[in-house]
């Protein structure tokens, strides 16, 4: 009969015994959840909006080839020389030359009536077509998807590009080339309206469109002074400032879109460094409660703590049913976070969408997050059990037995 | 069976105030049931609580409790966790009370049975069952202790000190609150206990009357000049 206890069995029973205290003092366990579901849920709701929200945005913004660009302002003859030494510095990620005054005066027309349509300069590389083949002759014209749904075609069909001049001297008169659509770029790449021009096709119209000009076709040949601009990219959006610094030492005056990314990464290492004072100090503060509400809990179950006793359940066994009591408390205080989380990030999505207008900026809930919160909240919540627990070892069973 | 006690002393306080608590020799065998009496306030339940392991001795040269085999149990070592003890081999019955209060009554009177890992054998089953039926708690053991008597939360605590087979049952006033009838119910369940497995019992009893008519041997707390000394016992 002499014999170990069996340590399942008395486990499961402290376990039985822990929860069914936590239901008579249902009060009591209600409100202890509730002060620790307020020391986990907003560190635990602030940390995942960091890193969903921010971060996320941050990340998308980085990752728009836009943000990368450096604008060149104004207008003034660039050579190809100029062009190609400017393509060799190693912060510059793409780069395709531009003819003057060329947006605003083309037409496209493939099926009825011909539409005026933004025109850009693109070559094999540019970051804004993404996976989208740039039209590699000049003989073809890549459209947004937007662009071909506005004219009616797809990929293979043949728009007419229009060029109208009025010479000094004499009628107006039309070029009308014909274009291939090599490729339509879609539209989550490209949202507006724009046509992709071979900067040879781009640049011949452009001198083709000059007032007095008497050229019979609208293709430049190489080396011809054309180009009053080009769309340049650094590497990368941190590069893009010494990119911007070294075109402005070379005499052209530049804008930048990449120090607003710079000051959102900035603002989340920021948010970064504030979370985790604030996880710090909300791990803290539930120790210290989960600690406390033992500590209360100990103190107030003296007599039925010698009972137990008196039943047979060992010092540990006294201090296990104090700790799965505590960790009881803390998961639920947890799971009550982990639920509240979801509505609060449907409110701070729509919130993001309202007020950011950025679909990247929609916060999911990091899985590891979670299991880094429950992890800590855990551990945490079994060392402050025990220690509150610990003091039982002092406990003079024999007067806890005649407190009744 | 036996328990042997020899020069056991356990100390409370010091100078005039202080209290000191001495057995100098307790021999008992199989199936002995004792009941301990003596002025109220003298330290019985202390007494007990000694015997059951609730506090341990200042001193002691001889505390040993021996199986039905012979196999030797040393209580006397100052590091022993007593605690499992109550789960198993010695059952203990406190005085007041003697209910958790966050348990039913069935949980409660089961404590012991669930402690050793002992739910569901069909022997135990068995014998928890007659000792239901014998102290009359059918009807009450589905109850909170709100819901029960004084008297039912003092049957439902002597049944968890019983629920399990024991080397040695160490009950205080296991009668105290019940009515005359059930009283009697509960000494004979008791001695019935001991008789039919040969634990040894020893209970405080304030009605000695009743425990001499039930056949249980007397055993008086002396008081002394610093405590109180336990008279030794003729078995």
């Amino acid at each position: 009969m002499m014999r170990s206890l069996p340590f399942v069995a008395r486990l499961l029973t402290v376990a039985h015994w822990a929860m069914a205290d936590l239901r008579r003092d249902v009060a009591i366990s209600v409100m202890s959840v509730l002060l620790l579901f307020l020391l986990i849920g907003p560190p635990l709701f602030l940390e995942v909006l960091r890193a969903g929200v921010v971060e996320s945005w941050a990340a998308a913004l980085q990752a728009d080839p836009r943000n990368r660009e450096v604008m060149i302002i104004g207008e003034r003859p660039v050579s190809d020389a100029e062009i190609a030494d400017l393509s060799d510095l190693p912060l510059t990620g793409f780069i395709v030359p531009e003819p003057s005054t060329f947006i605003s005066t083309v037409r496209l027309q493939a099926q009825g009536r011909p539409m005026a349509m933004n025109m850009r300069t693109s070559a094999p590389g540019d970051p804004l077509l993404g996976d989208t083949p740039a039209p590699t002759s000049p003989e073809q014209v890549t459209l947004t998807h937007a662009a071909a749904l506005a004219l009616g075609v797809s990929r293979g069909d043949e728009v007419q590009m229009t060029l109208r001049r009025r010479p000094r001297e004499g009628p107006q008169e039309n070029l009308t080339i014909l274009l291939r659509v090599a490729a339509i770029v879609p539209q989550e790449v490209w949202s507006e309206e724009v046509a992709f021009l071979n900067p040879a096709r781009a640049a011949g119209a452009a001198l083709w469109l000059q007032p007095g000009s008497g050229r019979q076709n609208a293709l430049a040949e190489l080396g011809e002074d054309v180009w009053r601009s080009f769309r340049i990219y650094a590497t990368e959006v941190r590069q893009a400032p010494l990119l911007a610094q070294e075109l402005t030492r070379q005499g052209f005056e530049t804008r930048i879109a990449s120090e607003q990314v710079a000051l959102l990464v900035n603002l989340s290492d920021g948010l970064r460094s504030l979370m985790r004072i604030s996880v710090i100090g909300g791990m803290g503060g539930l120790s210290v409660a989960v600690w406390l509400l033992q500590v209360l809990s100990v103190a107030r179950h003296r007599r039925e703590i010698a009972l137990m006793a008196a039943a047979g359940l060992d010092r540990a066994g006294l201090i296990t049913f104090f700790v799965l009591q505590g960790l009881m408390l803390s998961l639920l205080a947890l799971l009550l976070a982990i639920m509240c989380l979801f509505p609060m990030l449907r409110f701070s999505n729509a919130f993001a969408d309202r007020f950011l207008q950025s679909a990247d900026a929609s916060a999911g809930v990091d899985p590891m997050i979670l299991a880094s919160a429950a992890a800590a909240v855990l551990s945490l919540s079994l060392t402050a059990a025990a220690v509150a627990a610990w003091r039982i070892r002092r406990f003079d069973l024999s007067a806890d037995l005649r407190a009744d | 069976m036996a328990l042997r006690v020899r020069n056991m002393c356990l100390r409370r306080g010091t100078g005039p105030d202080g209290f000191e608590l001495r057995i100098p020799a307790l021999t008992l065998g199989k199936g002995h049931a004792v009941a301990l009496h003596g002025p109220s306030g003298l330290g019985k339940s202390t007494c007990l609580e000694l015997l059951a392991g609730v506090v341990r001795p200042d001193e002691v040269e001889l505390f040993r409790l021996d199986d039905a085999d012979g196999e030797e149990m040393d209580l006397a070592s100052p590091d022993l966790d007593t605690a499992p003890l109550r789960a198993g081999p010695i059952g203990y019955g406190p005085q007041s009370g003697g209910m958790l209060g966050f348990l039913n009554g069935w949980d409660n009177a089961r404590a012991s049975i669930s402690l050793s890992g002992l739910a569901g054998d069909p022997e135990i089953e068995q014998r928890f069952d007659r000792l239901v039926a014998h102290l009359q708690l059918e009807d009450c053991l589905s109850k909170n202790r709100g819901a029960l008597s004084g008297g039912q939360r003092k049957r439902v605590s002597l049944l968890r000190a019983m629920a399990l087979p024991r080397f040695l049952l160490v009950l205080d006033e296991p009668t105290a609150g019940l009515d005359d009838a059930l009283a009697d119910c509960a000494v004979d369940c008791i001695l019935r206990v001991c008789r039919d497995e040969g634990t040894i019992c020893i209970a405080a009893m304030h009605d000695v009357e009743r425990a001499a008519e039930f056949g249980m041997i007397p055993m008086r707390l002396e008081p002394t000049a610093q405590g109180a000394v336990l008279a030794t016992v003729a078995t």
